[in-house]
């Protein structure tokens, strides 16, 4: 019996050498897709199962002692400062050889740019100036003709115009094709969208945010994809989709820029999560050292953690309310760890404030599910 | 009773915390302020204060913390016989507080305040004595000088000079201070430590070569030998105020308001006019002084931006000071009247009128402590008999500087800085020219403010 289990033993060992000292493979190949690109959104805090209670990528752990809490003045090393952009659209780069080429390349880049500055405002990630010139002059040669020289000059005087850090570079390629059928002929059109951030005066790229290429096809903005079809007679349009009506096509351009900057909100949310350090917890309840001032977004689903000598440790999922400056939240689900357990039971108990050179932070796990219903 | 306990009553409120007496004496307390930042830092520190004066004032009880221990000081004591000083300290914020580290508690910014018992408000010691009373005829100085022998004149002389010269001055130093600078319709307004050291240095200088007729008395306090046969005087000197506060305007006056031609465009002329004359300055064609403004339009056709530049030259175009507006803070789209909107909007901001202000005062001290404007003293050659003496002859005269000689068709021509008038100049040079000239020197005449002829 002892002779068979170590002849087994050896055979094993040999079995095993032998697959150790195979060709390593760490990756693998797979298929490019050119497919159009799709948003991803963070899960709802309550249906998050104990494995889904990690730490997700790109927090920062910088709490706000450096802190002046001077939005002209911030200190650089405080985490509640904002990179100031600029937002650039390049020049028309179109491709393709569908029908009413001409008219994709006549669209109007301004009106995306100021689409995008909207959106990416609200998300309190950078600190905007707008290059709506129009509105922003007409709105100064009002003011100054109701309220005066001297209150125009006291103004302008005391505010002046923000200088950016970077500039936000979207390139765009629009391409538009067109295929032919029996009786009819299909559009399609593709928006290609990548965004750089850029140093103007030294020309870095810097590698983040890192948002990767966004695609977004003609017939992912219809309702119905009948509604690109189009007769063409003697090479003139004749019924269908209007190639040839330059407002038609500025509208179809800017429901799909509109789409691409839905997935670009989406994964910005995601490169540059909300942090915030975790002041205490009492019950469920959590107490923020920031909210709305640090970019945190309402019913955010933010994973609790602790973070101690360059460790992170999960400890629940929270929904979180931001108010002004601080935030409050509640833990939906505790990890199922030792130290969830003793957090918890001393959160029971009253206020558990962390100490010991031990700090609990919250960081966001991606666009909050409501974000896309309300504000896109 | 050396010891005594209190005992603990907490008396809370809604946004501070009980007030505690550490064991060294001092009393603490935390207190909340809405928001963040410095500001929030401050209130919430000001409200501790606030509560620590009202716990002082009122008959709370004292909260020994946790331990309920007995304390080692006689606080009836210290707070009945400081109370009201403490109070007062509280109230005009010169009680020394110690300010704990700010802590965050949700939308509020916390911190922790002691009081410091053991120091209290100290009253201002007034160390400086010399003040300028207008009721005075006179301002008394107590100065040292130190001066060595040399050149006929003894130690004692010289060292009674410097001292004078050092009254003086002092006296220029008290009186700018006090007094001339305070005028809103003077443009000599001084920003800073160098121009208010650059002009007392020039007025004192000025005024030191006439100290006789300023200084009524002095006497003699001490004297001390120093090495090398040097000698050390105490002086106290007595100035009279009324020449000293004439003359002193002149000078003023004389680098702060000179007479400028205005050069501008015609969209800018009248507002720039206007501005300097609230200044003080007086403009008109004759002046020996030019103020050069010039404007430009750049930008896009929806932020139209004004640029201007306000140079001061002399007749001989050198430049003693320049301006420029920061075009970023203003731009409008563009319409007909533009330019007209922008320039005024450019002469309403205060900070770069005070900066165009600074700039016009500095070029007008910079006149002065080069020696004057640049005049060109035109002799034809005719008149002189020994023109190799003229650069000597004008290097002479007191006031003149920088004397340059150099001809011009046939006349001999001496560039010069002057600080006084040029109606003064010719005047003195009629009288020095004379001993290099032939018999018939003719009257000087005044072509314009630059340029005398001897023709």
């Amino acid at each position: 019996m002892l002779k068979k289990i170590l002849v087994s033993a050896i055979l094993a060992t040999l079995v095993t050498g032998c697959q150790s000292t195979g060709p390593s493979s760490q990756t693998q190949k797979i298929i490019v897709k050119n497919k159009a690109s799709s948003a991803s959104i963070a899960k709802n805090a309550y249906n998050f199962s104990d494995d889904d209670i990690t730490v997700p990528a790109y927090f920062d752990t910088q709490g706000l002692e450096r802190c002046t809490f001077d939005r002209q003045k911030e200190n650089e090393g405080c985490p509640l400062k904002k990179p100031i952009v600029r937002i650039y659209f390049d020049n028309n780069s179109t491709a393709g050889k569908g029908k009413g080429l001409e008219h994709v390349k006549q669209v109007n880049n301004l009106e995306l740019v100021k689409m995008l500055e909207n959106q990416l405002a609200g998300l309190s990630r950078f600190r905007i100036i707008t290059r709506d010139d129009q509105a922003i002059g007409q709105e100064q040669a009002t003011y100054l003709a109701e309220q005066g020289a001297s209150a125009y000059a006291k103004r302008a005087a005391q505010q002046k115009i923000l200088a950016p850090d970077f500039i936000v570079k979207i390139d765009t390629t629009k391409t538009v094709d067109t295929f032919y059928a029996q009786t009819s002929g299909v559009m399609d059109y593709t928006l290609e969208m990548t965004s750089a951030v850029i140093d103007p005066f030294t020309k870095e790229k810097m590698s983040h945010p890192n948002i990767g290429k966004i695609r977004v096809k003609s017939a992912d903005v219809v309702n119905s994809r009948d509604e690109l079809n189009v007769v063409i007679v003697n090479g003139r349009y004749y019924s269908g989709f209007n190639f040839s009506d330059p407002l038609v096509v500025q509208a179809m351009i800017s429901d799909m820029a509109s789409r691409g900057f839905d997935i670009f909100l989406t994964r910005m949310l995601s490169e540059m999560p909300s942090t915030a350090q975790v002041l205490g917890i009492k019950g469920d309840q959590l107490s923020l050292d920031r909210g709305q001032n640090a970019g945190v977004l309402v019913d955010e689903t933010m994973v609790i953690f602790q973070y101690e000598a360059g460790f992170v440790e999960p400890i629940g999922v929270a929904k979180v309310t931001p108010s002004k400056q601080s935030a409050s939240g509640k833990i939906v689900k505790w990890k199922n760890s030792n130290l969830a357990k003793s957090i918890k039971q001393q959160a029971g108990s009253g206020i558990f404030r962390p100490h010991n050179g031990a700090k609990i932070f919250a960081v966001s796990v991606g666009t909050p599910a409501s974000f896309l219903e309300n504000r896109t | 009773m050396r010891k005594f306990i209190f005992p603990c009553l907490l008396i809370s409120f809604a946004s501070f915390s009980e007030v505690a007496v550490l064991k060294d004496g001092n009393i603490s307390t935390s207190a909340c302020a809405y928001g963040r930042g410095q500001g929030a830092i401050t209130q919430a520190s000001d409200n501790a204060a606030a509560e620590l004066g009202r716990f002082i004032k009122g008959n709370k009880l004292l909260d020994f913390g946790d331990n309920k221990e007995s304390i080692d000081v006689n606080l009836n004591q210290v707070y009945s016989t400081y109370r009201s000083n403490i109070l007062e300290g509280l109230s005009n914020g010169r009680m020394q507080l110690d300010l704990g580290q700010p802590y965050i508690q949700g939308n509020d910014t916390c911190i922790e305040v002691a009081l410091n018992i053991h120091h209290f408000p100290q009253e201002n010691g007034d160390n400086d004595s010399l003040e300028w009373d207008d009721d005075n005829p006179t301002v008394t100085v107590t100065v040292i000088g130190e001066g060595w022998s040399k050149s006929g004149s003894s130690a004692r002389q010289h060292a009674e000079q410097d001292a004078l010269r050092r009254a003086i001055s002092r006296v220029v130093g008290v009186y700018l201070n006090q007094n001339a600078m305070q005028s809103s319709q003077n443009i000599m307004q001084i920003s800073n430590g160098d121009e208010y050291n650059a002009i007392k240095d020039l007025m004192s200088q000025q005024l030191s070569s006439r100290s006789a007729g300023l200084v009524k008395s002095w006497q003699p306090l001490a004297s001390k030998n120093l090495d090398n046969g040097g000698l050390q005087v105490t002086l106290q000197v007595v100035v009279e105020k009324s020449p000293f506060i004439a003359q002193s305007s002149d000078f003023l006056t004389q680098i702060g308001s000179p007479r400028v031609k205005v050069l501008a465009p015609d969209t800018l002329e009248p507002i720039l006019k206007t501005w300097l004359s609230e200044q003080g300055i007086e403009s008109g064609a004759g002046a020996s002084l030019q103020v050069i403004a010039k404007h430009k339009l750049t930008g896009s056709a929806n932020s139209k931006r004004l640029s201007l530049t306000v140079e001061v030259r002399d007749l001989a175009d050198n430049l003693y000071g320049r301006w420029q507006n920061d075009p970023s803070l203003a731009a409008l789209p563009y319409s007909n009247h533009v330019l007209d909107d922008l320039t005024r909007v450019a002469f309403e901001m205060p900070k770069q009128l005070q900066d165009l202000q600074k700039v016009l005062s500095k070029a007008f001290i910079n006149i002065v402590s080069q020696g004057g404007l640049v005049r060109e003293i035109k002799i034809h050659s005719n008149h002189l008999e020994q023109p190799e003496m003229i650069h000597s002859v004008i290097s002479t005269i007191g006031g003149i500087k920088d004397v340059a000689i150099f001809t011009k068709n046939q006349y001999l021509v001496a560039s010069v800085r002057y600080a006084g008038d040029t109606g003064e100049l010719v005047s003195i040079l009629q009288n020095s020219l004379a001993a290099i000239s032939k018999s018939s020197l003719p009257n000087g005449q005044v072509i314009d403010d630059q340029t005398i002829i001897f023709n």
